[in-house]
């Protein structure tokens, strides 16, 4: 008989909500000092509202919470940026790195780490990269978008190859800059580009809310125009979707997003990808559902691997990007298995 | 009035010539049924008339403005296209891409919900409601991507211009479901609603279209009402093959029988 196919959105919807703050909770006890949940709270209770003196509110507040946080906003903003490139791409298969922006960020930081480890060091080196990851990835999409864009508008299957071409370039100068690096600045650019989180502050925070905010608030406002250009781009256009302003309003907004995120904790493979998809299957592909429930979820992932990054292997720091993949995958791979029960081919 | 009038129109898409001087209106509660050898045109006409495809000569206007002045968000509340194929690989549920043919409208959730549960009835689709799309055969999904057509101009009380464009919209149906979808085009044309269809089915569409206009390598060759244009001169003519046309006992409608 036909089976029915409930959207289970509010039961997916109050776990998220119940999970992430309890998967923050954790995140912000666990650590080389583990503190019990409610000394936790009494800790950042402190730094908030008291003095902040005790060193627990000492790590709890200017350690573990800024790292929490930034991990939760770079997460969500993935997630989300992943969802809405499916969606334009019409291809479960796309993520943000697709239209460039991930390899031309990691081709900046590469620059700048170079010149940082020759010129400067220290905080403004930091800086010098998360400028330079940033701007890299913005030029990138830039190049992709104005190769794709003609007299008759921008043609998504050309910036799909154009992203993939931008893609090697990049990379292959990458290459060309780690060949004829010394050891320690080879280190330095590999690490910077397996990801981590162990930079937090409420600097980075701040930048990371700055941009967060607008783009979790602005994607979800194309929600109606992605439901209608999974149909096909004509038929989007026949529902009323002003196809140029729409491709350009995403493309922007998540090169942006993932842009910043990359800047502040290098390149995190998988969260783009995997996250829409798994919501996907769960909340169904309306869009107006599926954008905030991937901000949810790829918060979620992104404070728990980044939680087991610093006490799997404790006092070393895995990179959180090697973590995400650990969790998602096998979860990914039995949730691939039952594909044909979700409508996935 | 008429809802659409298409004034010595010439448009080449991709920079080639394929639509050459058509000039028609259609009024509303008129069907007109486009027919033509493959590649004549058909497809671009209906993409033409929807805005997908710019005029490269001559003018079209909408309820008497000129289309260049419509905004795409505005069209999309009188016009409706049903393309020839539709690639939909995520998985919607049927409900859910019927709904997304009142996606132009902001006529709240009531009206919506009653035009949907109206139109799944219509076209025997209210069974599909909660399974996905990509789970359904073609002809399940063809009266699906109708619904959501159907949708996008279903008004009753609304006066103002409704056009309706078919691409074979018959396409994957058995004999009772093409039946039944026509005869909600049919229904939706007697609301005032102007429609638009391209079948190769010269029957059905001889039965139910007022007006017929017959394109061959883009151009217009005759229009005029499905008794006068469906005879064996055009059929050589245009589709290079000998028929014989009979008059349908019961209604009288031309039948057109390949020799």
């Amino acid at each position: 008989m036909s089976p029915a196919n409930p959207r289970n959105t509010g039961v997916v919807f109050s776990a998220l909500l119940l999970l992430l703050p309890a998967a923050m909770l954790l995140a912000i006890c666990s650590g080389a000092a583990e503190l019990p949940a409610g000394e936790a709270l009494t800790a950042l209770a402190s730094f908030l509202f008291g003095d902040g003196g005790s060193q627990a509110s000492v790590i709890v507040g200017k350690i573990r919470l800024p790292r929490v946080i930034l991990a939760a906003v770079v997460g969500a903003i993935l997630a989300t940026a992943g969802a809405a490139m499916q969606g334009l791409f019409r291809n479960p298969l796309a993520d943000p790195s697709l239209i460039g922006v991930t390899a031309g960020s990691s081709l900046g930081a590469s620059i700048a780490i170079v010149i940082s480890g020759s010129v400067i060091s220290g905080i403004s080196g930091v800086s010098l990269v998360s400028a330079g990851a940033f701007v890299g990835g913005l030029i990138a999409v830039i190049v992709v978008f104005r190769l794709a864009t003609s007299s008759t508008g921008t043609s998504v299957p050309t910036m799909l190859l154009a992203g993939i071409a931008i893609t090697a370039l990049a990379g292959a100068l990458t290459n060309v800059l780690e060949f004829y690096s010394d050891n320690a600045t080879l280190r330095r650019i590999t690490l910077w580009r397996m990801g981590g989180l162990d930079g937090a502050n409420y600097q980075r925070v701040m930048v990371a809310c700055i941009v967060g905010i607008p783009v979790l608030l602005g994607l979800p406002r194309y929600a109606n125009a992605l439901n209608a250009l999974l149909l096909g781009e004509s038929e989007a256009r026949y529902l009323g979707v002003d196809l140029a302003r729409v491709k350009t309003g995403l493309i922007v907004i998540v090169a942006f997003g993932v842009g910043a995120s990359v800047a502040l904790a290098g390149t995190i493979a998988f969260v783009g990808l995997v996250v829409p998809h798994i919501m996907r299957m769960t909340v169904g592909p309306d869009h107006r559902a599926l954008l905030p429930a991937s901000a949810l979820a790829g918060a979620l992932l992104l404070v728990m691997a980044d939680t087991v990054a610093r006490t799997a292997l404790a006092p070393t720091e895995l990179p959180v990007g090697v973590v995400t993949a650990l969790i998602g995958v096998p979860f990914f791979i039995s949730l691939l298995r039952q594909r044909g029960q979700y409508g996935m081919q | 009035m008429s809802v659409i009038s298409i004034n010595n129109v010439s448009a080449a898409p991709w920079g080639k010539p394929l639509l050459e001087s058509i000039n028609f209106g259609i009024e509303g509660g008129e069907i007109l049924g486009i027919i033509g050898p493959n590649g004549a045109g058909k497809s671009s006409l209906l993409h033409l008339m929807a805005g997908g495809v710019n005029p490269t000569e001559g003018g079209i206007t909408l309820a008497g403005v000129e289309t260049a002045n419509w905004k795409t968000a505005d069209r999309a509340r009188s016009v409706a296209m049903l393309p020839q194929q539709s690639t939909l690989n995520f998985p919607y549920r049927v409900d859910e891409v019927i709904q997304l043919g009142r996606s132009p409208h902001a006529t709240g959730a009531q009206t919506d919900q009653e035009i949907l549960q109206e139109l799944m009835q219509l076209t025997d689709t209210l069974s599909l409601a909660e399974r996905l799309y990509t789970q359904l055969s073609g002809g399940e999904r063809q009266r699906v991507q109708l619904a959501r057509v159907l949708a996008q101009v279903w008004r009753k009380e609304d006066a103002s211009a409704r056009l309706l464009l078919l691409d074979e919209p018959s396409n994957g149906l058995d004999l009772a479901h093409q039946k039944l979808v026509l005869s909600v085009v049919k229904q939706l044309a007697e609301t005032g609603c102007a429609v638009a269809l391209v079948m190769h089915d010269f029957n059905l569409l001889g039965a139910m279209a007022d007006n017929i206009v017959v394109l061959n390598e883009g151009k217009q060759v005759r229009l005029g009402s499905p008794e006068a244009v469906l005879s064996p001169e055009i059929f050589a003519d245009v589709f290079q093959v000998d028929v014989d046309i009979f008059s349908h006992p019961g209604s009288g409608t031309p039948l057109v029988v390949q020799r």
